[in-house]
């Protein structure tokens, strides 16, 4: 059981203890261990045989012949020409021109949305209140016996309906 | 007789400023001095040859563009190439599983495999010694990435960190777990055939 143990802790922390990545005490542990249980010491071997292999394997993966890095040169050498060239050319000049007016354009649109309302005096926070109402033509209803009905429209000012309808306008005096 | 690193560091150091006020050989003193390590770097990250030459040559086309940027006192050439050509890299894999994306996930329907080999088992199949490559391609690219740089390139956990732009701690713990998983990966082929692979090279 405890062997079983041990031999579990090495395989958990053999890595780091391979790698010098472990505290004093937990690499004393497992020295002791590799030195007393034979699994724990064939884990050890394993892990080091694995280490060693990789480090010599994996600098020979993808190893670049002689050709393969003139080749690459080569081509590096045409893309520093080609991106140190200045513009001068008539394409190069034109690209670069046409590219400047349609940001320029597009500028000049952004402006008008943004500038030709308010010149135009439309503000959307003064459309939002309410105005008040236009006076009221009332008649007055005529009879024969009223002669003093002076056969005229009277002009009855109704009272502003927004200042009437809001709740804490309700008790104030009405605007003259 | 050796030579230090701080001597290497110097001439790097002075072939730059020679590249910087115009010498072509320069150039090519420094392409020559770095090209296969980094060549083998975007190969070992990629498993592909053309697009290994390509984020070679735009790593390289960056970095003499903007050689006149390099601090020396910041960090090595070598570590400034490298997390160019790994940011390049990555970008690379990102494009890559966008493009092979499994159109059936969208819809919910399983494709029927091909009754041929599976490509995995005939990359298996092909040649023993290309079973690390398979476990490395099997790798997250974040542990492939530690694993190539530290024992790929030889490079300190420092500058592994560096390059990956993580602390040193991750980066260290990125090595082991990849470790870990290239191990579990490779059982089944045995660790008896990797020694006989590394007899054969």
């Amino acid at each position: 059981m405890l062997i079983r143990f041990k031999y579990q802790y090495c395989k958990v922390h053999m890595a780091r203890f391979v790698a010098g990545d472990l505290s004093v005490a937990a690499r004393r542990r497992i020295a002791r261990y590799i030195d007393e249980c034979p699994d724990c010491y064939r884990e050890y071997m394993r892990h080091r045989a694995f280490d060693h292999n990789l480090s010599c394997k994996l600098p020979t993966l993808g190893r670049p012949s002689k050709q393969q890095l003139d080749g690459m040169w080569t081509a590096l050498q045409g893309e520093l020409v080609a991106s140190a060239k200045p513009i001068n050319t008539l394409g190069d000049f034109a690209r670069s021109s046409s590219l400047r007016f349609s940001y320029g354009l597009a500028a000049v649109a952004i402006c008008l949305a943004v500038l030709l309302p308010i010149a135009l005096g439309y503000h959307a926070s003064v459309a939002s209140v309410g105005l008040l109402p236009a006076p009221r033509l009332v008649s007055l209803a005529r009879t024969p016996s009223s002669d003093n009905f002076n056969r005229s429209a009277a002009i009855v000012a109704t009272p502003p309906r927004a200042y009437v309808s809001h709740p804490q306008l309700q008790n104030t005096p009405e605007p003259r | 007789m050796t030579i230090s690193r701080a001597q290497v560091n110097a001439e790097i150091d002075a072939t730059i400023a020679r590249a910087l006020h115009g010498d072509q050989s320069a150039y090519a003193a420094l392409y020559d001095q770095f090209a296969a390590g980094l060549y083998r770097l975007c190969y070992s990250l990629l498993m592909n040859e053309q697009d290994a030459e390509d984020i070679l040559q735009e790593s390289f086309l960056y970095a003499f563009k903007n050689l006149h940027r390099y601090d020396s006192r910041k960090s090595t050439l070598k570590t400034w190439l490298y997390t160019i050509a790994v940011s390049r890299c990555r970008n690379t894999y990102r494009r890559k599983r966008f493009l092979t994306v499994d159109i059936s996930q969208w819809f919910g329907a399983e494709l029927k495999a091909p009754p041929a080999e599976a490509p995995e088992a005939a990359v298996i199949r092909r040649d023993a010694s290309d079973s690390i490559t398979r476990a490395l391609g099997e790798l997250s690219p974040r542990l492939r990435e530690a694993i190539v740089l530290r024992y790929g390139q030889g490079m300190t956990y420092r500058e592994i960190a560096e390059v990956m732009g993580c602390p040193q701690k991750t980066a260290e713990s990125r090595v082991r777990l990849g470790h870990q998983r290239l191990r579990q990966s490779l059982q089944p082929v045995g660790l008896g055939l990797l020694e006989e692979l590394l007899r054969v090279h």
